[in-house]
């Protein structure tokens, strides 16, 4: 049986843990759709404790070798050769093309929202993956975290509401099979929730 | 250059672009390097805990908490726990207290805590943490202002470690609540 660490995710946003227990939470909920959302949660009240300021400085070191690889791509972008140039059109084109697609299924993340309003959690379950729905408890919101899904693949979720089933929105899983989605719509009392993939309509996952 | 929105430095690291991490680095590292400032009134150990929080950053891009707090509250958090599990080797507080003491060496405040409260935080949150009970006032004190562990505030106070716990967490979700409201 998973453990989470319910109790610990403020003291966390505190700093009121020791050191490996601020990584045991942190490492929990990075895996952990629910408890990824009560930290968010928690993180954003911590943080709006927070002076504002700001304190200037340098790279540090460490930070430049990590991104050593980023210098050298950063440089090669700049090479005046026309071939280069050329392929790098294309590349970046198709990049471009990519990244569209991929933007369109990040979600604005609402935190303040989930902070302040009353939402419950509906684990869906299917034959493959993780699936979270947190919602508005008048329905007004929903947020979808998946993990395990097949990757890259566009999927829609659909809810039955007084007995009738709707599309809520599509999302795309990421190349490690993850994504988030967020909808707002009309209120509404939901009763059912499903996920299926776009391309066949196949059942994913689905509520109760 | 447009500065890149949260959004897509999320997604940049998430797939793996390091210059994703320089990118947020010039973001965010002055705000970071503050916030670690003042937990350890030393710039040298300020910069070391915003190091580790950016590392934190990029050994963490693809967990799920990155993506649902966003960067900027992530950081916040990740920066100052940093910073304060340096505090609690037993040097660097004796330091810390040593420069704060020598930076304010006219206020009649004795506790670092007492400074950190009168000297830097802003009026709203004196407000915001005057209008919680008094216990959960207690906890914010002693585990934000003076760095304890929940462990440490329950047996300072002789209080059950869990009653503990769900002070902090009435206390920080009621906190955050005002301190949003007011800088809507």
């Amino acid at each position: 049986m998973i453990q989470h660490p319910h109790d610990d995710i403020e003291a966390f946003a505190l700093g009121s843990l020791d050191e490996v227990s601020m990584r045991r939470v942190l490492a929990h909920a990075d895996e952990c759709p629910t408890c990824a959302v009560l930290v968010a949660e928690a993180m954003s009240a911590a943080a709006a404790l927070e002076p504002d300021g700001e304190r200037p400085l340098a790279l540090p070191l460490r930070l430049q070798e990590i991104s050593s690889g980023a210098s050298a791509a950063r440089m090669q972008r700049f090479v005046p050769l026309q071939w280069v140039a050329g392929l790098a059109a294309a590349v970046m084109i198709g990049l471009l093309v990519w990244n569209l697609n991929l933007r369109s299924s990040m979600p604005t993340v609402p935190v303040a929202s989930l902070v302040h309003s009353h939402f419950e959690h509906h684990a869906l379950r299917g034959a493959i993956g993780n699936v979270k729905v947190i919602q508005a408890i008048d329905g007004h919101w929903l947020y979808l975290l998946a993990d395990g899904l097949k990757p890259r693949t566009q999927y829609e979720l659909f809810e039955t509401s007084d007995g009738v089933q709707r599309r809520v929105g599509g999302f795309a899983t990421t190349a490690s099979g993850q994504a988030t989605a967020y909808w707002e719509q009309a209120p509404t009392r939901i009763q059912e929730l499903q996920v299926v993939s776009a391309a066949t309509l196949a059942p994913a996952a689905h509520w109760p | 250059m447009a500065s890149p929105t949260a959004l897509e430095l999320i997604r940049r690291l998430h797939d793996d672009d390091p210059v994703a991490l320089e990118d947020a680095y010039a973001l965010h590292a002055p705000r970071c390097n503050a916030i670690a400032y003042r937990v350890l009134a030393d710039d040298d150990r300020a910069r070391d805990a915003v190091q580790e929080a950016f590392l934190a950053l990029w050994r963490h891009r693809h967990g799920l908490v990155v993506r649902t707090a966003g960067i900027g509250p992530w950081l916040s958090v990740v920066t100052r726990n940093a910073a304060i599990a340096m505090l609690r080797s037993a040097g660097a507080r004796a330091r810390r207290e040593d420069r704060v003491q020598a930076a304010d060496a006219s206020t009649t405040a004795s506790d670092p805590a007492d400074l950190v409260v009168s000297g830097v935080v802003a009026d709203a949150l004196r407000a915001a943490l005057a209008m919680l009970p008094a216990e959960q006032q207690a906890v914010i004190n002693l585990a934000y202002f003076r760095f304890m562990t929940m462990a440490q505030i329950a047996q300072r106070t002789g209080t059950p470690l869990g009653t503990v716990k769900r002070r902090a967490q009435l206390a920080l979700r009621h906190l955050g609540h005002i301190m949003s409201e007011q800088r809507l």
